[in-house]
């Protein structure tokens, strides 16, 4: 498998050149995640946008699989961490142990350092481990005992968490949420889609899918300056304003989207729009991603926990308020 | 839920100032117990003789019960109490059904097959509509920027609709609105899907929009107009 970081030979690409391979991606990752591809077209949007993806669903709806699969497609390094209470941070970013021949202290790196990180089950692990994997998140570094490591690029981390069991867990809190660009759920599959499920294992024989590499590291570099180019008109970039600051007007909600949230709308709809196979972003693609950028930053009024308010609903709500941008602008 | 806390509080306490008010008058609210000696609970062993320059309970109590301008005063006082009361129900009620009103109002899961905007009964009106104005609208095609001109001809479908009470929500983007239109009056799709994709492109991309943009803008027009029995224009 390619190193992260290895430059690709291809360098920079056009945005029609990323968007048939971020199609050719999702083409690939959908042999073994079967019928997701909206959720799928999400992730690799964020991906895309250099941004982290949460995954919030029940167990045994791919979520694993998902990950694995696009780890493999485009061509990075996976690791995976499976977050317990007893989890300590050395444990993800790595320690330095004593080497007995020359007497010195080596860096021996933790699964932190790869191209693709699976946090499964986060919100199992104390806030403690929680923040030294989030710091590395922001930052793309990890500092250990005042030594700091840079790590590789591309750097992603699709975090899982389970959306129903709070026993013995420590939820993310609301600052931590906010650097996740996305909230994704699968959802379950259709019935059809199921059978497809235990049709298609039955027909290879064996449990894991082999899928082809459609890209690398450096590949994926790339995919990402070309998002860079892609254009945001004044107006769709005032949209995405209305509607993060809409939500910290929502009668339901305590907390709203912090101006991250904005920039998150206008960063995750431009890897969008080039998944979409445009090198420039319409107000639809704003509101495709809306709902996965935004819901994770709202905080609903403690008295409504009982109640059906919650962060997707008022996103919902605020897409059905704030005016999109008009055809000819208004003088 | 703190002003609500406060309002019940508030009630609360004047209902029992309101009672003790009615059990024993409202000159008991204000003076108090303090200088009355029958509750101490304690019976003196002997009388004090009333010196009789100080004016004792009767002679208070007479003073009080006896005097028009008090029993007036302690009346008004009630009267004042029991409207503050009411006015202090009737905003606890307010509040309620604002809550209560929120709580039904807030919004639910669509059901299946309900929609969120106007569905046109007749789409003849609005195909009349678009016949009328099609010389209009073509000549906002071909005149002017190629950009600009087709942006104008996307956005005069929108004109159109309004003419026939089919206004955009403000919510809905422009290509949501048009093509829903569109599509219930059953204007060729693929002529639409064309005009649609060009006036996205002028609209929100820096590309160079160029003369042969606008003839396949003019192309689509005229099949989508073609599409709803509208015959060639004049231009």
């Amino acid at each position: 498998m390619t190193q992260p970081g290895t430059p690709s030979p291809a360098g920079r690409i056009s945005v029609a050149e990323a968007s048939q391979r971020s199609q050719a991606v999702l083409d690939e990752v959908e042999r073994a995640v079967v019928g997701k591809r909206l959720p799928l077209t999400l992730v690799l949007a964020a991906i895309l946008a250099k941004g982290h993806v949460l995954i919030e669903d029940f167990p045994g709806l791919g979520k694993t699989l998902a990950a694995r699969s696009l780890a493999r497609v485009l061509g990075l390094d996976f690791a995976r961490v499976q977050f317990t209470p007893d989890l300590l941070p050395a444990d993800i970013t790595g320690s330095f142990l004593y080497n007995q021949k020359d007497g010195s202290f080596d860096f021996r790196r933790g699964p932190l350092f790869t191209g693709l990180l699976l946090a499964d089950e986060i919100n199992r692990t104390p806030p403690k481990t929680q923040s030294a994997l989030l710091e590395a998140m922001q930052e793309r570094q990890a500092t250990v005992e005042g030594e700091t490591f840079r790590l590789p690029e591309p750097f992603h981390v699709l975090a899982t968490a389970n959306p129903i069991e709070y026993e013995g867990t420590y939820p993310l809190p609301e600052a931590q949420l906010d650097r996740f660009l996305m909230r994704v759920s699968f959802g379950y599959p259709t019935t059809q889609e199921e059978h497809d499920v235990v049709t298609r294992r039955l027909a290879r024989g064996q449990e894991d899918v082999d899928l082809d590499q459609v890209t690398d590291a450096g590949g994926l570099s790339a995919m990402q300056a070309a998002v860079e180019i892609v254009t945001l008109d004044d107006t769709v970039a005032r949209y995405c304003v209305d509607l993060a600051t809409s939500t910290r007007d929502h009668k339901d909600v305590l907390t709203g989207s912090s101006p991250r949230g904005s920039l998150g709308l206008a960063l995750a709809a431009r890897g969008f729009a080039v998944v979409r196979g445009r090198d420039y972003v319409i107000p639809e693609d704003v509101k495709a991603v809306s709902r996965a950028v935004l819901s994770h930053r709202i905080t609903v009024k403690p008295e409504l926990w009982m109640t059906q308010a919650s962060g997707p609903r008022v996103v919902d709500a605020v897409l059905a308020e704030v005016p999109t941008p008009r055809a000819l602008e208004q003088p | 839920m703190s002003a609500v806390a406060l309002t019940v509080l508030a009630v609360g306490v004047l209902l029992l100032m309101v009672m003790f008010a009615a059990r024993s008058g409202p000159e008991r609210i204000f003076t108090g117990p303090l200088h009355d000696p029958s509750f101490r609970g304690v019976t003196p062993s002997y009388t004090l003789p009333t010196p009789p320059s100080l004016p004792g309970r009767g002679h208070r109590q007479g003073l009080l019960h006896g005097n028009p301008f008090f029993t007036t005063l302690g009346w008004v006082v009630r009267l004042l109490l029991a409207l503050c009361v009411l006015w202090l129900v009737q905003l606890g009620v307010r509040r309620l059904a604002e809550r209560l009103r929120e709580w039904r109002g807030r919004p639910r899961p669509p059901r299946p097959g309900q929609v969120d905007f106007e569905v046109l009964d007749d789409p003849d009106p609005l195909v009349e509509e678009i016949r009328r104005d099609a010389d209009e609208q073509f000549a906002l095609l071909l005149g002017g920027e190629p950009r600009n001109a087709i942006v104008a001809c996307w956005d005069r479908f929108e004109e159109q609709a309004e003419r026939v009470n089919a206004s955009r929500k403000p919510w809905e983007t422009s290509s949501e609105f048009t093509l829903r239109l569109l599509d219930q009056v059953a204007a060729d799709a693929g002529a639409v899907a064309r005009l649609e994709a060009l006036y996205r492109e002028a609209r929100f991309s820096e590309h160079e929009i160029d003369e042969a943009r606008r003839h396949v803008a003019v192309e689509a027009l005229r099949d989508i107009h073609a599409s709803l029995g509208i015959g060639a224009v004049s231009r």
